[in-house]
């Protein structure tokens, strides 16, 4: 039943117990030969900074760059950013985007995506062709500061019609994030990290179609294994499903 | 890898998907999705939670609805009995009825009794005699009790009773840590993985405690899917040959395939 050539395109460097990227990826990688996992999109670091400095976002994109080094045909990162410093947010996205390696940019919870500094970071996106993945939650209680929800990404969305947008969860409360962003054609959501809920997949397909769900884990927080079950038991066709598992973010990546 | 063939230990129908028949046909779909190609299934369709029954009518009629399923896909159900030890003659004539003269091949036990309670002796030693496995809920509650809902340690001391019989615990505790515990003296106890979170490390916690013979894949479809449950033995830090065993190999020799 598992499915070769998946492409994951969320996972964050947290694997090897604190040590250096092979470390990483000596952990990582047999769990994504087992599940048929092709290729993997990196973001953050090995610890979760919600308002990352200039150093730690430095030390975030060097490590997830030598892990690409280790493995280019295994990872892709998205460079990680904090928009309340613009200034040095767009040098990143040229030291990594646009010189290289790096095909995307990922976006958590310094600053609410819905602030006018990220419109400057799509606009420098959309001439790279670079997808934003952005963290989206409705969460119970009331989001964080900074914390986006699937609402604000519809909004930045609609500014950017050139930008592939990625809504990171769909929201968590998924069947209010894919109403959210159902309006907006160039927001995709991905299905990682929250637990392998029935209908999730299907609602996603029915309101988004399929070409704008891709298969993401979340690990090394979540499992590979937990995340494909939401694809595997969804009560969809098999051209839908691959497509999920691997067509879209082909599409998104430019492969 | 690919594997077909799995026999899923651990089904029941759920009325949200309508009669018996139409709520086995969602199993099918979803089992034919998976790869699953046999499912065990105890318990009949009339109640969203299963409560104590109150009469003998009604533990036979829960095996009646999972009759004529059987009858229907021969090949893709197996029948688990279920019994109410308090009425003890009674769920021994329906052991003989079921098992003995079929197709039902195993025992399915709930809450109607805690499991280590004499009645359950004379159940326990007939299932040994015909080979059936008797699969027993098995709960660790973290908060309150659910009266006569057994621990997997009651499964032990019935099991250390019997070691002719095959016993099945049914979401090893749900607290597997302290299942896996609390049934690893009792050689034949396997630990259906059925039920809970696909969490990380209860397969790799049950072979390393257990041995691999003992583990076999179940779901609780169609309270959980079968997606989310075989992640559980997909996504396991165990060889080809073990998962192999897992999904269906331990199954068929429990039920003499």
């Amino acid at each position: 039943m598992i499915r070769t050539g998946t492409i994951d395109c969320h996972i964050h460097p947290t694997a090897g117990r604190g040590g250096p990227p092979a470390a990483c990826a000596d952990e990582l990688l047999p769990f994504a030969d087992r599940m048929g996992i092709a290729l993997m999109g990196t973001s953050l670091g090995p610890t979760f900074w919600q308002q990352p400095t200039r150093e730690q976002i430095t030390a975030d994109n060097d490590f997830n760059a030598a892990l690409i080094a280790l493995h280019p045909d295994r990872f892709f990162g998205y460079a990680n950013l904090n928009p309340n410093d613009l200034r040095f947010s767009l040098d990143e996205i040229d030291r990594r985007v646009a010189d290289g390696p790096f095909v995307g940019l990922k976006l958590w919870v310094a600053m609410c995506c819905d602030h006018p500094n990220v419109d400057a970071i799509c606009e420098r996106a959309a001439e790279l062709a670079a997808p934003i993945l952005q963290h989206t939650f409705f969460r119970a209680g009331g989001n964080m500061p900074g914390e986006s929800s699937p609402d604000d990404l519809a909004a930045l969305a609609a500014r950017h019609p050139g930008v592939t947008f990625i809504g990171a969860h769909a929201g968590l409360d998924w069947e209010r994030g894919i109403r959210a962003v159902a309006p907006q054609p160039n927001i995709l959501v991905d299905t990682c990290g929250f637990d392998p809920e029935l209908g999730y997949t299907e609602m996603a397909v029915a309101w988004l179609g399929a070409a704008r769900v891709v298969y993401g884990s979340d690990a090394a927080g979540r499992s590979f294994a937990s995340q494909l079950a939401k694809v595997y038991g969804a009560d969809i066709d098999d051209d839908a499903r691959a497509l999920i598992l691997h067509g879209n973010m082909r599409r998104v990546l430019g492969l | 890898m690919s594997v077909g063939g799995i026999i899923d230990c651990h089904v029941h129908l759920h009325h949200k998907w309508g009669d018996r028949f139409e709520c086995a046909q969602v199993l099918l779909r979803g089992a034919d999705r998976m790869g699953i190609e046999r499912m065990c299934l105890s318990m009949g369709v009339q109640r969203q939670f299963y409560t104590r029954p109150t009469s003998v009518e009604e533990m036979r009629q829960h095996n009646e609805e999972v009759a004529a399923i059987i009858a229907r896909w021969p090949d893709r159900f197996v029948g688990m009995c279920y019994l109410t030890p308090r009425f003890l003659l009674q769920s021994l004539a329906e052991i003989e009825r079921r098992i003995a003269n079929g197709p039902f091949r195993g025992i399915k036990l709930l809450w109607d009794m805690y499991c280590d309670q004499p009645n359950l002796d004379p159940i326990a030693a007939r299932a040994g005699e015909l080979g059936a496995p008797i699969q027993q809920h098995t709960w660790i509650k973290a908060v309150a009790e659910n009266r006569y809902e057994s621990e997997p340690w009651r499964l032990a001391r019935l099991a250390r009773r019997h070691p002719e019989t095959t016993f099945l615990a049914a979401h090893t505790g749900g607290n597997w840590e302290l299942g896996i515990r609390q049934i690893m003296d009792a050689p034949n106890i396997l630990a259906d993985i059925c039920g809970g979170d696909p969490e990380m490390g209860y397969v790799e916690m049950a072979t390393r405690m257990l041995g691999v013979e003992r583990i076999v894949y179940g779901s609780d479809a169609a309270g959980r899917s079968f997606a989310s449950q075989l992640a559980k033995v997909y996504g396991a830090d165990i060889d080809d040959d073990a998962r192999a065993l897992i999904l269906h190999g331990n199954m068929r020799r429990v039920l003499g395939l």
